[in-house]
């Protein structure tokens, strides 16, 4: 093989490379940028993520001001105030926006807030949470929080304690029944308690002693 | 100086200045909830039945037993301060000295005190919390040794401070079955012949927090407990929680 021929196949050959190596950095520049400063997304602490992703429900007032890296530790703190301040006036409505709002803060990146929710939950006092508790709490990997979310579930399936009205009795009334009472109680204390304890004897009947009224 | 000694000189401050001009005293929102076995019957037999109570059956109780009917009928907020000393238990019960001022307020009422005394001279009071306050280092409503535990737990961070200990919560319709430092007992149930309409009693561990940041003085409270309970003269053995939240400017 001759020279010449030899010399321009190694000048070929080094083209095709040097001109391989410049499609492969300038494909790769365009297809992902170097410079992470440019791409890398802040860190999330609020729920400004929970609120760009729609809910199925109808969609709730915007639940908490969109607290980002930039706020002071006193600023999101006073976001966070805020914020468990609304749930607290939330959870004493009586409307579907109000428990709508409630429900979704329980996904809140705060854990105080979406403590806060489950307490709201608890006190708005409607079934229709019960489906959404279960299923934050599906999705929870908190321990201790999954175990409250189930708990608050529960507590909304119970019945409730019905409202009481019982006749007001006279201050002249309680103010005898307390001093008698006191006056037992010292007895008992000087005689020992042993003797009127309610585990060594007969217990006190509550119809006995108590005053008649429309449960009696 | 160990945050837990700021935090103590700071309330201890902030109760103090309560007395003039009320600066640092700021009472929070409490709030309760939990359940309730009563008796019942089912087939000739006794079983037990179990209900939830919420900040509602609170409301409710207090509208009876104040009389107050704007409780239940407007937007009410239950509020607890743990800084303000109680001038009212210390003018009108010989000997009685101690801290923690629970309010009721709405759009009618205003702010009132869910204590006082009356025409009499004689203190009443519709709820309290027996605690020893040992970031207050003082004792919060009718605390007693021989009926509240002593002993508290700190945990400590840069910004905060937590107690852990324990205390008693007692709502009460009758305003003069109130507790008593020197003796274990209370009136939710009927061994000394008393019988009121409503009570409940929440005994159980207590995570008391108190912060600052910046200018801003944060005290919370969580009380998990069960106790005696009546309702309706009805036995009830309750279990719930209770919470609370206070914030106001920190001292200087």
């Amino acid at each position: 093989m001759r020279p010449k021929f030899v010399f321009a196949l190694l000048l070929l050959a080094l083209l095709v490379l040097g001109a391989a190596l410049f499609l492969k950095q300038y494909l790769g520049n365009t297809a992902s940028p170097p410079n992470p400063e440019i791409v890398a997304p802040a860190p999330v602490v609020s729920n400004v993520v929970a609120v760009a992703v729609p809910p199925p429900a109808p969609a709730p007032v915007a639940a908490a001001p969109a607290a980002t890296n930039v706020l002071t530790p006193e600023q999101r703190e006073a976001a966070i105030d805020a914020e468990t301040d609304r749930l607290q006036d939330w959870s004493m409505n009586d409307d579907p926006a109000s428990l709508s709002n409630i429900l979704a803060n329980l996904t809140s990146p705060e854990k105080e807030i979406r403590e806060a929710a489950i307490e709201a939950a608890k006190q708005f006092d409607s079934t229709n949470a019960i489906p959404t508790l279960k299923a934050v709490a599906a999705n929870t990997t908190d321990t201790e929080e999954q175990i409250a979310l189930l708990e608050a579930a529960n507590f909304l399936s119970l019945p409730d304690l019905p409202l009481g009205n019982q006749p007001t009795q006279t201050r002249e009334q309680m103010k005898a029944a307390a001093q008698q009472a006191r006056q037992a109680h010292q007895n008992r204390l000087q005689q020992g308690a042993q003797s009127q304890n309610p585990s060594s004897g007969t217990p006190s009947s509550p119809d006995q002693n108590a005053p008649a009224g429309p449960n009696q | 100086m160990k945050l837990t000694k700021i935090l103590m000189c700071a309330l201890a401050v902030g109760a103090a200045t309560f007395a003039t001009s009320k600066v640092y005293a700021v009472p929070g929102p409490v709030t309760v909830s939990g359940t309730a076995l009563s008796q019942d019957s089912k087939g000739g037999y006794d079983v037990a039945k179990k209900n939830k109570f919420t900040q509602k059956i609170l409301l409710n109780i207090l509208a009876q037993a104040t009389g107050d009917s704007s409780i239940t009928n407007k937007k009410t907020t239950v509020l607890y301060d743990p800084a303000a000393f109680n001038t009212k238990a210390y003018d009108s019960i010989e000997g009685y000295y101690f801290y923690g001022v629970f309010y009721y307020s709405n759009s009618v009422a205003g702010l009132k005190t869910l204590d006082g005394i009356d025409t009499n001279g004689d203190y009443y009071s519709y709820i309290e919390l027996d605690y020893y306050n040992w970031l207050l280092d003082d004792i919060e409503g009718f605390w007693s040794g021989d009926s509240v535990e002593y002993n508290t737990i700190i945990g400590e961070s840069k910004n905060k401070a937590t107690v852990n200990g324990n205390a008693l919560l007692y709502i009460h319709s009758n305003p003069y079955d109130y507790d008593l430092p020197d003796s274990d007992y209370y009136y939710a149930n009927d061994w000394d012949g008393d019988y009121q309409p409503y009570a409940f009693v929440m005994h159980g561990p207590l995570k008391y927090g108190g912060s600052i940041s910046g200018s801003t003085m944060t005290t919370t409270g969580k009380l998990s407990g069960s106790g005696d309970g009546l309702y309706d003269y009805n036995d009830l053995v309750v279990s719930g929680n209770a919470s609370f939240k206070a914030k106001g400017p920190a001292p200087d």
